[in-house]
């Protein structure tokens, strides 16, 4: 293709495949512990960290990093204790981190021209600088799901008894917050703020409708949320469409697609469908 | 502050090495107390049987044993050493109440019954051929190897119940807690499973503890009952908590454990709440 040509592109692409792949293997963890909203959470409180960095003249980077980081312990932190009920503290937890961070932008100069690029993600605006960064990040999260599998699963999976069995659950749910939120960062380079918890949970859930296994699903998510921003990147260029929603709805769409093609096979197999349920 | 220091009458059979050691051990949520003063040995080779109404603090105190809850008082030590210091947790094997209710993210019978493992090899080992072979048995001894590529989503309540015991003997325990297994096994399912239980404790010398409220079925085969209500009511072989009325002291309400028979051998036992 013709646009294959253009530095900007490849580097969309390279950064796209980068976080298609990390997304959804964060992912697969939140959906099996039902606190995939986490994602779309720390996605907002980042916004606090935006500001931060705008007020005290630091690279919204860095404090984006920060907040996020800091508030995806806090969080766990709460959810430890049992104080309040896993979802709903997450939704307070995103409000708060939104409001605050409306408020300190209000309070700084201004936003800026970038306010899109945050809320619906800039692929196509990609750096070098800033592909070497998301590289990075997305090497350290690979690393440590594959260096931390067995330890994620048996926490995702049965966190009570991962502990009865003397696996140091409070450190492996400490590093899995730390790559969550390292993870959502690269997100939001990607996808935006507003669209990061799809791409954390969209290839799962495709993923889940077509794997008996657990580790089965998690590859599964990984090629399928590579994909789906290849292919999103493509469609929007063609139909001239914004790349983020754009991901997003063929998301969906593929989505949508396999579970209606589960269904008919299981139906032609003569077996009994079973009601999935995968709350946030 | 000695409380817990006191001096615990030694219960359990003979002179086997202690396993699990609870002195003068108490544990409440917030006011509610839940355990009070709990003084209890489990000796290798034990076959025990735990009986008590619901609520009665079962389920508390074998989290209590396995560390998942700190006791406000008292010690408790692990193969001899205290319980803070013990860290070969794989030498207790613990299948929890409702262990079936596995979430619906997919994932396979092998995978579950292998985390199992896990306590041994820690997370950056991999499971290694013995391992693997440990799995296998585990699961061919619930009658599972035929669905060992199944999700765990799509069995039956006895079947997942199955898989979790599986996964507590792949861990190749020295000492296996149960709470409440047995329940959601089918008759066969249910006799074939104690009949392993007692197996294991026989030939393998396996420490069997287990919650339960099948009086019937449990007192043919253990060695040791404790009634639990709050306090520990009595300890002792099984005949004598049949006999002399403890456990109608224990249920508060008179209780008829049918005799050996078949038929009616398993009849629950139910009580009002605590
Ligand atoms: N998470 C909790 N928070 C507060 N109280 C609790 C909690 N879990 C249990 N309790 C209380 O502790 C007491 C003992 O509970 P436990 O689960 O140990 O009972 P049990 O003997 O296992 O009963 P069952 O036969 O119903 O399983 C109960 O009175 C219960 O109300
Ligand atoms: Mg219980």
């Amino acid at each position: 293709m013709e646009i294959w040509q253009y530095g900007f592109f490849l580097r969309a692409m390279a950064a796209g495949v980068l976080c298609g792949v990390t997304c959804p293997l964060v992912g697969v963890f939140l959906v099996a512990r039902r606190f995939s909203f986490l994602a779309d959470a720390l996605a907002h409180i980042s916004l606090t960290g935006v500001a931060l960095g705008l007020i005290l003249g630091v690279a919204p980077g860095v404090t984006t990093l920060a907040v996020v980081v800091a508030a995806a312990f806090a969080v766990e932190w709460l959810r430890q204790r049992q104080r309040f009920f896993a979802d709903s503290l997450l939704a307070v937890a995103m409000a708060g981190g939104l409001a605050l961070g409306v408020i300190l932008v209000s309070k700084s100069r201004g936003f800026g021209a970038d306010l899109t690029g945050y809320l619906f993600g800039s692929l196509l605006t990609v750096r070098p600088e800033d592909l070497y960064l998301i590289a990075g990040l997305a090497a350290l999260t690979v690393a440590a799901v594959i260096l931390l599998y067995k330890g994620l699963f048996a926490v995702a999976f049965d966190e009570e008894y991962a502990r009865a069995a003397g696996l140091s659950v409070t450190v492996i749910n400490a590093a899995f917050m730390v790559v969550a939120a390292l993870t959502v960062a690269i997100a939001i380079r990607a996808v935006g703020v507003l669209l990061a918890g799809a791409l954390v949970v969209i290839p799962v859930l495709v993923a889940a409708g077509v794997n008996r296994s657990f580790g089965g699903a998690l590859w599964t998510a990984a090629a399928t949320g590579a994909v789906l921003v290849l292919g999103g990147l493509h469609l929007s260029y063609l139909l001239d469409l914004p790349t983020g929603p754009t991901v997003v709805l063929l998301g969906i769409g593929v989505l949508i697609g396999v579970t209606l093609c589960r269904r008919i096979v299981l139906r032609y197999r003569g077996k009994v469908v079973e009601a999935q349920d995968f709350g946030g | 502050m000695l409380r817990g220091l006191r001096h615990c009458p030694r219960e359990g059979s003979g002179t086997a090495e202690p396993l699990i050691r609870l002195e003068g051990v108490s544990f409440g949520f917030g006011r509610n107390a839940v355990l009070e003063e709990i003084c209890l040995e489990v000796r290798r080779g034990d076959f025990m049987a735990i009986l008590g109404p619901n609520g009665a603090g079962k389920t508390t105190l074998l989290k209590v044993v396995l560390g998942l809850l700190t006791p406000a008082a008292g010690q408790v030590s692990l193969f001899g050493v205290p319980a803070g210091r013990f860290r070969e947790r794989y030498r207790i094997g613990y299948v929890p109440q409702k262990a079936g209710a596995f979430g619906a993210f997919p994932a396979t019978v092998w995978e579950v019954a292998a985390t199992g493992r896990f306590a041994r090899v820690g997370f950056w080992g991999r499971l290694s051929k013995q391992d693997e072979a440990a799995v296998r048995e585990a699961l061919a001894v619930l009658g599972l190897e035929h669905l060992a590529c199944r999700p765990v989503q799509a069995l039956s309540g006895g079947q997942r119940q199955r898989v979790a015991i599986a996964r507590a003997l792949a861990a190749g325990p020295e000492v296996l807690l149960l709470d409440e297994a047995a329940e959601g096994l089918d008759a066969a399912g249910e006799e074939a499973f104690y009949g392993l239980l007692e197996r294991l404790n026989r030939e393998r010398d396996l420490t069997v503890v287990l919650v339960t409220h099948d009086i019937g079925a449990v007192s043919r085969r253990v060695k040791q009952v404790v009634c639990l209500n709050r306090r520990i009511i009595f300890t002792g072989p099984p005949q004598e908590c049949l006999e002399n009325g403890k456990l109608s002291a224990l249920y508060g309400m008179p209780v008829y454990v049918p005799g050996r028979g078949t038929e009616s051998r398993r009849r629950r036992i139910y009580s009002r709440e605590r």
